[in-house]
Parts: C-alpha cells; structure tokens; sequence
C-alpha cells in the first residue's frame, strides 16, 4: 500500500498548530486527548480541557493514578478541592517537583511526608526540610534510600541519628567519601563492605582494610580497582570462592593466577575466568573442554575467543552454548549459516538477530516455522524491504512487533501496521518518528484510548517544537 | 450438640496436605465440648486411606465408597450431600482446591445451604457464624454471614491455619456409596513440562528482569543466577523484543499469565500495568528496585531498594 | 448448534480507595470496570470451535448479568467474533452473589439450549470461582472446573478435556455434553479485535432481557436469594511489601533466605 493511497482516506489534514491541535480535541471530545494536549494550550482553551477532563469525580480519580498522566494534568488535579487526591498525586511518578512543593505547603495529611521523601522528583530543599525537621523514623529511612536525595541530605541524616540509617547512607550513590569514612569508623562489618564497595571510597579505608581477616570485607576489597600485587596473589589462595570469583574479574590480574584460576574447583571462579578477555589460546581450548555449561557459554560469547574454539564450541551438546556461540560479536558467517539450521530454534533465533548476517541468510530463516527465529528476521535490519512486507501480515503478534522495531524499516513497510489489531502496536507507531503525522492521523478516531493518547501526545510534542512537520509542508504544497 | 463435617482431600493415594489445615479450622466453630468433627473421605479406596487421616480433633472419620478411584465431582458432590443429609452439620469445610471448584457449589445450589468460598477466617459473632474472605482482588477483606441458613459449606483457603500436628484415633465409620453415577469419566494423570521450551504457566519459582537489564550479556548474567537457585528467568517485553529471551518466557499482557507461579522475584521491575497483569496474582513477590515508591511494591510482600545488578553480585557471592 | 460463554465485568481497585459510609462495599467511584481476565480464554476457545466448523454452524453467545455499563464487556465480546451479545438485568437483581448469578444464567442456558457454556474458573475481583458451577448446578447438567485443554467436535455427546491441577499435574477427563465447563487462563491465546470487528460490533445489537424473559421473579434474584451476606468490608492493614532493610550483604542474605524457605515448604 503506497503512502499516497493511504492518505487519500483521511479526510482530514493533520491540524497544523498547537491551537488548531486543541481546538480538534476540544470538538471531539476526547477524554484522553484532552489529557494528552493540556501541555500545549492556552490559558483559554486549557479552562475548557479541564472543563471535559475533571467533569466527575470518577474521572478524576482515575486520573490521578492512571501510569501515563501527565505531569501538568497532574498539578492542575492537585489544585482541584474536595477531592481524596494528594496521595495519588504525590505517588505519582509523573508529578512534578513544584506540584509536589504545592502539595507539601497545602496538605495537611501527615502521611504525605513520607510519600515526598521517597519520590525522585522531590526538590532539593524540601528533601533537606525532611531531614532537618522530621522524627519519623520510617520517613527518614526512605528518605536515606531516595536516589534523589542529595549528599547534604545525607550528611544531615548522619549527623542527626548516628548509626541509625549508616547501612542506608553506605549504600546511597551519592554519599561523599568524607561521611563514608565516618560511616567507616563507626560501623559494623555490613557497613564497612558497603563503604569499601563504594565507588567514592577513600584510598587510605583501602589500605585499613587489606589487613583485616574477615570475608565480608575482602569480597568488597577484591572488587577495588587498586589493590597491592601482593594482596591479589593472597586473595587467589583464599578459600572463599566469592573472593577468587571477583579475582578473576579483574583486569590486572597477572597470567600465572589466571591460569591457576582457570583450573579453580569452584564452577563460578571458571565462569568468571572464561569471560577474560586477556586469555591466552591454551587456556581457551581448556576451558572449552570444561565440563560446566556456564563456562562454555561464557566462552562462547566472548569476543577474543578463535575462530577454531568458537566452532568446537558450535558443536557442543548444550543448546546454550551453540547459542553462545551464535551470539558472539565475532562469529563468523559461515559458523552463522550452520547453526542457522540448528535443530533448536532458539539458537536459530541467535542467528536471526545477529547484527552481522547477510539478506541472503535472512532470506532462508524467513522460511522458518518457529516465532522467534521470525521475530528476529522481522527485526533485523538486513532483511530485504519485500520480506518485511510479507511479515507485516504475519498471524503472530510478536512477529509484527518485530517488524515495528526494525530499524530499516520504512513509512512503506509501517503504513498497514496503523491497522493492525494489537492496540500496542498502533500505539508504539503513534509514537514513531518514521511516519508522517499525516499518516498517523488516521488513528484520531482509535476504538483504543492508549492509542488516541499515544497520537495526541505525539502530536503535542510536535507541536512544542520549532521546526514543522517537513512532510506536513511538502502535503500542503 | 454440633456437627461440623471436613472433606478430605486426596489424589493418587495420598491425603493431600491441606486436609489438615481444615481440621484446625474445624477446632475454631467448635463452641461446646460435645460438639463433634467429623471427617469424610470420598472415593474407592477411601477405606484405606483412612488410615492417613488418624489425627486429633476428629471424632469419627467416615468412608463414602464410591466407584471411582480418583476425584470427579458428581461423586463427591453427591456423597457429600447425603452425608450433610444424614449428619446434618451446621458448617461444612471443603479446601478451596481444583477438585471443590469443581463440586462445591453443586453442594450448596441443590442444598440451598449457606456459602462462601476461598474463606481466610472463621469465628462467630454473637452466635452467628462470620466467615472473612478476600474482594476485590484481595485489596479488601470481607466479612459475610449466613443468616436463616441451618448448614453453610465454605472452601477454605490453604495455608490460613495451621495443619493440626497430634495424632488421635478417631472411630471409622464406612459409607458404602458404590450405587452412585455421575457423567464424567477421570482418566489418567499428566505431568506437565519435560521436553521441549519450559512452559512458564506452569512453573512455580520464576525470577524476572526488565528493560533496566540494560544488555545481552547482563541477561546472562541474570539467567545463570536463576539456573544457581533453580528458578526459571523470565522477562518483561522490551527483553524478549530485543531477542534476548524466548518470546515464551515473556510475562504480561502480550506474553503470558504464570498462573502456577508460588513465588516470583521482580528484579528492577517497575511495574507497568503490561507486566503486572501476568504476575499480580503471585503470593509471595519479592521486588527489587532503586526507586523506593516503584508501583511494584505496592503488589509486592517483600521489597529490597537496591540496584539489581549490585543485589546480583552479591547473590552470586553468597551463593557462590 | 449453540456456545453459550457466561462473561463478566469486573471492578478493579487502585491503591488509596475509600470504604462506603455503610461500610458494605467500596465507593463506586473508584471501581474502574473492565472485561474479566479469564472470560477472554472462554470466549476464545468457544471461537475456535466456531471457526474450525462449517460456516454458520456454531453460534457464539456471550451472556452477562449487570445494569447498562456492561455493554461496553459485551460489546468487545462482540468485536471479537461472537455472533450475538445478551445482557440480563432488572434492578431486583442488585446484590445477588454469584450463585443468583448462575441462576440467572441458568435461565438464558434453558432458553438457548446450548450444546457448551463456557464460563471463566473464576472472576478478577471477587474471586469466587463459583457461577459457572452454579449454572451447571441449576441446570443439573455435566461440569468441570479448571479446564486447561478442550478437545470437542460441535454436537459430540462427549469430549476430552485436561483439568488442570496443583503443581503442574493434569488430569484427563472424559465428559458427557451437553455440559458446563470453567476454562482456565492459558487454555489458548486469546486474539485482539481487529479494528474492522469494533466497527462492525458498534452496529451489532445487544440483547436485553428481563427477569421475566428468564421466568424467575424477583425473589429469586438479589441480595435476598444469595447464599451469604456481606456484613463489613474493610481494608487490611498491611498494603505495601515488607521492606528489607540492611546493606546489600544483609539483603542478598535474606532473600536467599526466603528462596531456602520456600523451597523448604514446597519440598
């Protein structure tokens, strides 16, 4: 179906301005347009959408806890009176953080306190009002375990309740190396693992702790990246396998020990050797023989590994590690082919997404039976224009999907996918910057409100930036 | 004096567990001394597994006999009438189980008994009995009574009270119920699963990953950490998309229900409504997320706010 | 021949809901009303049949009791295939539990004398998992619950069908037809309307019978024929999950604790 043929059933042309946008959906009536445009209108009409969208309580509600409500609908509800709103709003992950200011400032439910110490767009001096002021000790736990919360916020929680939320605050990102040697010093050995698994750790807590004995605080350790030759040599000799697993991670890890680790009794200490990328051939072919799975399918994705070891590796017994194989970066072409006539067909579907394959294979996985083999030919960008368009009527949804996803896939291949009965996918092409608004416009009338959401909002966003639809112009013309 | 019957539930030779449970259950409506349990057992060998059920706080266990080996519910549904008949229980406590979906109601309609089913509590209110159930998806309890009902038949639901632990020698009594028919026909036993890709409908310990996977090769790493604690990976759609799981392990709206599952681990879930409505169901969920107000645990029993990949390692570690 | 599927709308709640000032139910305002979960695999599966057999062989009815919204459930039952879309409903049957409603049913099975009536295993909401046995209850007809596989030739005086049962096990079962099954999610893969089938179900009629139409009277229906009455709802306590607290160390540990529980108890 050509774009041209398509668009001669629309009757309408696309409004071409947020005001004629506004103006379409305040006609039409549309609940969830109206929710979708609120951001683009003007004062005047916005009085009018909010007229449609808070006309019953019912409604409103609804709103209030409905996923994709937008932020600026949001603050309008949390300003409605009467109504049992602001803890849907403050839960809400979409509400802003002046809403969330407003809401703190007006109500007077003391649960609140709590709702704002934990949402992520709380702002910065209300989050540090919290743990200036406020006693609830559960309050202020989720406070310590906001993402948000800024390194003051910390500092501040530090200072007030010593130790109480030290395991919290150890574990917040943002927490500055100064108050992690505090927290250091003062705490148990939980703390002190997670102050030493801290990426701000300072150096000399490094050094304190390579003397200590106890496991919990070593498993930390090994992970550092700067740690004494000496001590790497010990820790491989450690009887915890945690500790010689982590070992074998890192990059400065000499030769010797990762050839003595390749030979470790414990399977992950192996696993975690097999994804080296420093292995010297002889090891490959060893751990190719391992007799544990995991060892050879980290193997078999790992991008150093030789052509000859990855075509062992394609023969092995375990459907996994053909798999592995299949997904490896470096896999070759002809490797590809054989295990694109595998007999399972989820290491076909390994070859059918694999990047680096050419139309010719796609061509002949087309022809398979199984739904992710064809999935994966649906959404790789070497399959051929013609083919796609075959898969476009394909009886499996996820197949469709797949095509929807393909980056190569143009307006041609998209445009009978606005009809296909899956509202979803109507939704992820209201929403795809590869047709036209005017092709989407179709889907105004939706029977799916997701989908009439989807487009309206599309089209707000469009309309909030500078330059128009060049598709638009070149119609108009 | 009262009478409170308990059916026994069993299969394959084996008194299921939960009859147990409903035998404590039965202790609580007890409201004089000489009020009695009784404890029936349908099917054709319910003789000998009789056997099974000598456990304290039942007075007398009858055998109904009928001519099927396994449960098939005009049997039991017809049994257990007679027996309400002849007994005359005030209350009548049935496991809510596959097997009573399929017969309880019968019981109560053709009685015109009192009913409630999935019931979680049991206990009277100035002599009426009150019986708590779930509504509304279990987001309320709801507390129903029977009045103008002589007899009321409730399933109950498993794992509410505590199986009872003493063993007792209650007196046998056999019910010879051989001359019933009934229109359906059990045959034999299937055991799903083996061979071929895991059905995920049908498994019960599931761990689960979501866009904040991030890469392939973290779904691996994810995937190994499930195989360690013998739990199946499964996904939310933006991972089977990518071609990173089999599209059969996909949970949600567009993917599958887990209907069996017992126990489910969200990791970095947030908890869209696509995902939620193939896994909300779950008893036990724990979720793992960094955002401490994530919808997820609002459904979940247990919540770590944390970085998955963090909880990963350290899973790794201890496990290791 | 005629399927008749007994469907649902059911009543979805949000977090934060509020309790009727009698105490008996939850504020209507806060209910958001959908199609029933399950009734999307018995409609789906009564389509297959339909859809194997001759052109106009099978006729797919789906069935609802409720007040005006529940168009809108049947409407989509429509727009997926089912041939005609009944909605029973008299104000006397406010308050009925799902026994009335099975009654009820019942009445618009004797009426159509199907050859099949399918229902959910059980509603979203409620939960009770007991109307579509009650249809059959009423009727005295053959039944089975938690079906998990259907094989049935249309007008066949038998079929085969797989219940399914705790812990993964299934059990095969032979059952006399007519009969009343209760079909359990993941029986097949439910389809999405096309586009095409909305527009066509928006023109298609919905039946609108009253109690009369089903020969009961208002006795029968309604709160005062259920088998229990609702004294109080109220909202558990616990709502969010149990935070585990701790370093990373100390949650790993409890969580591998909580996997040994369960793994014990399932053991």
């Amino acid at each position: 179906m050509s774009p041209q043929r398509f668009l001669s059933k629309s009757e309408s042309l696309v409004p071409m301005t947020a005001q004629a946008l506004v103006a379409h959906v305040l006609e039409s009536g549309d609940f969830y347009a109206a929710a979708a445009v609120h951001a683009i209108a003007d004062a005047k009409q916005r009085q009018r959408l909010e007229e449609r969208l808070f006309s019953s309580r019912r409604d409103v509600l609804m709103l209030a806890r409905w996923e994709h409500t937008p932020a600026n609908v949001l603050d309008a509800l949390a300003r409605l009176e009467h109504m049992p709103l602001a803890r849907r709003v403050v839960k809400h992950r979409n509400t802003g953080g002046s809403t969330l200011k407003h809401q703190f400032s007006q109500s007077e439910d003391p649960a609140l306190t709590g709702l704002l110490a934990l949402h992520p767009n709380t702002p910065a001096p209300l989050l540090l009002q919290i743990a200036m002021g406020d006693h609830d000790q559960v309050v202020l736990k989720g406070l310590a375990r906001n993402p948000s919360a800024q390194p003051e916020v910390l500092r501040l929680l530090a200072q007030r309740f010593p130790k109480r939320f030290d395991k919290e605050i150890a574990s917040h990102t943002a927490v500055p190396a100064d108050l992690l040697g505090t927290l250091y010093h003062r705490g148990d050995k939980f703390v002190r693992a997670a102050v030493l698994a801290h990426k701000h750790v300072p150096e000399v807590l490094v050094q304190q702790a390579a003397k200590s004995s106890e496991t919990l605080i070593l498993r930390a350790l090994v992970k550092h990246p700067q740690l004494p030759a000496a001590l790497v040599e010990t820790l491989s000799q450690h009887k915890d396998n945690a500790i010689r697993s982590a070992l074998a991670t890192r990059a400065d890890l000499p030769l010797t020990l990762t050839a003595r680790l390749a030979l470790d009794e414990c399977d992950s200490v192996r696993r975690a050797v097999a994804c080296r990328t420093d292995l010297p051939p002889a090891l490959m072919q060893l751990l190719a023989e391992d007799h544990d799975p995991w060892v050879r399918q980290w193997l078999g994705r790992n991008p150093m590994v030789g052509k000859q070891v990855l075509q062992k590796l394609a023969l092995d017994i375990h459907e996994d590690v053909r798999r592995a194989v299949a997904r490896n970066p470096n896999c070759p072409i002809t490797l590809l082919e054989k295990l694109a006539s595998d007999h399972r067909s989820w290491v076909r579907a390994a070859v059918a997404y694999q990047p680096n394959v050419t139309s010719c294979l796609m061509a002949s996985l087309a022809r398979d039976s199984a739904v992710d083999v064809l999935s994966g030919v649906a959404a790789n960008p070497h399959t051929a224009p013609a083919l796609l368009k075959r898969l476009v009527f394909s009886e499996e949804l996820d197949v469709r999907r797949g095509v929807i996803m393909n980056p190569a896939a143009g307006p041609e291949v998209l445009l009978p996918l606005l009809q296909d009965p899956y509202y979803l996918h109507r939704v992820l092409l209201a929403s795809s910057p590869k047709l036209s608004d005017q092709d989407k416009w179709q889907l105004r009338d939706d029977p799916d409100a997701r989908v009439r959401f989807a487009l309206f909002q599309w089209l707000a966003g469009r309309a909030l930036r500078p330059v128009a639809d060049r598709y638009f112009y070149r119609r108009k013309a | 004096m009262n009478t409170i019957l308990v059916v026994a539930e069993h299969r394959r030779g084996e008194v299921r567990p939960v009859t147990l449970e409903l035998i404590s259950a039965a202790q609580q409506l007890k409201t004089a001394a000489d009020d009695r349990v009784l404890l029936a057992i349908v099917g054709q060998e319910a003789e000998s597994l009789a056997s099974q059920l000598q456990w304290a706080g039942v007075d007398e266990i009858i055998a109904c006999k009928t001519g099927s080996a396994e449960f098939e519910p005009e049997l039991a549904e017809q049994a257990v009438s007679a027996l309400i008949v002849s007994r005359k229980p005030i209350a009548v406590l049935l496991p809510h189980s596959v097997d009573t979906l399929g017969y309880a109601t019968a019981v109560a309609v053709k009685g015109g008994y009192g009913y409630a089913t999935d019931v979680f509590k049991l206990g009277y209110d100035t002599g009426a009995l009150v019986a708590t159930r779930g509504g509304y998806n279990q987001k309320v309890n709801v507390e129903v009574d029977f009045p103008g009902f002589a007899c009321v038949v409730m399933t109950v639901r498993g794992g509410a009270f505590k199986p009872v632990e003493t063993a007792g020698a209650p007196m046998l009594t056999v019910d010879d119920r051989s001359e019933l028919t009934a229109r359906s026909r059990p045959l034999e036993f299937i055991e799903q699963g083996g061979g071929g890709d895991i059905d995920i409908t049908t498994v019960e310990f599931i761990m689960s990953i979501g866009r904040g996977i991030g890469e392939e090769a973290n779904v691996e790493d994810f995937r190994e950490l499930a195989d360690n604690i013998d739990a199946t990976l499964c996904c939310s759609r933006p991972i089977a998309d990518a071609g990173w799981l089999p599209k059969s392990r996909q949970v949600g709206q567009s993917g599958k229900v887990v209907s069996a599952c017992k126990l489910y681990v969200a990791m970095g879930i947030s908890g869209s409504i696509q995902h939620m409505a193939g896994m909300k169901h779950v008893n036990t969920i724990i979720a793992v997320n960094t955002d401490p107000g994530a919808s997820i645990f609002t459904i979940a029993k247990y919540g770590i706010v944390a970085d998955i990949f963090e909880i990963h390692e350290e899973l790794q570690a201890q496990l290791a | 021949m005629k399927i008749v599927v007994a469907v649902k709308q059911v009543a979805a709640l949000d977090e934060d809901f509020e309790i009727r000032a009698d105490g008996l139910d939850v504020e209507e305002d806060f209910l958001m009303y959908d199609l029933n979960e399950w009734d999307d695999y018995s409609l789906e599966e009564a389509m297959k049949i339909k859809e194997a057999a001759a052109e106009g062989a099978v006729e797919v009815i789906a069935v609802s009791v409720g007040p005006e919204r529940v168009d809108e459930s049947l409407r989509k039952c429509l727009a997926k295939g089912a041939d005609r879309a009944i909605r029973v409903w008299d104000d006397a049957m406010e308050g009925s539990d799902a026994v009335t409603i099975g009654r009820i049913l019942a009445g618009v099975v004797k009426k159509e004398a199907p050859a099949m009536v399918f229902a959910g295993v059980q509603s979203s909401d409620q939960a009770n998992a007991a109307t579509g046995m009650a249809i059959a209850a009423t009727l005295d007809w053959p039944h089975a619950a938690v079906v998990a596989e259907l094989d049935y030739q249309p007008g066949a005086n038998s079929a085969r069908i797989k219940r399914e049962l705790e812990g993964g096990l299934l059990q095969a079962v032979e059952i006399d037809c007519p009969a009343v099954l209760t079909l359990q999610l993941g029986i097949n893969k439910p389809r999405y309307a096309s586009l095409r089938g909305i527009k066509q179900a928006a023109a298609k009629p919905i039946e609108h019978w009253a109690l009369a139409d089903i020969g009961l009277d208002a006795a029968q229906v309604g709160a005062t024929a259920a088998l229990s009455r609702v004294r109080r709802m109220e909202i558990p306590v616990k709502g969010r999950a149990q935070m585990i607290e701790g370093t990373i160390a100390e949650q790993a540990a409890r969580l591998i604790e909580i996997i040994k529980e369960y793994k014990g108890e399932t053991a």
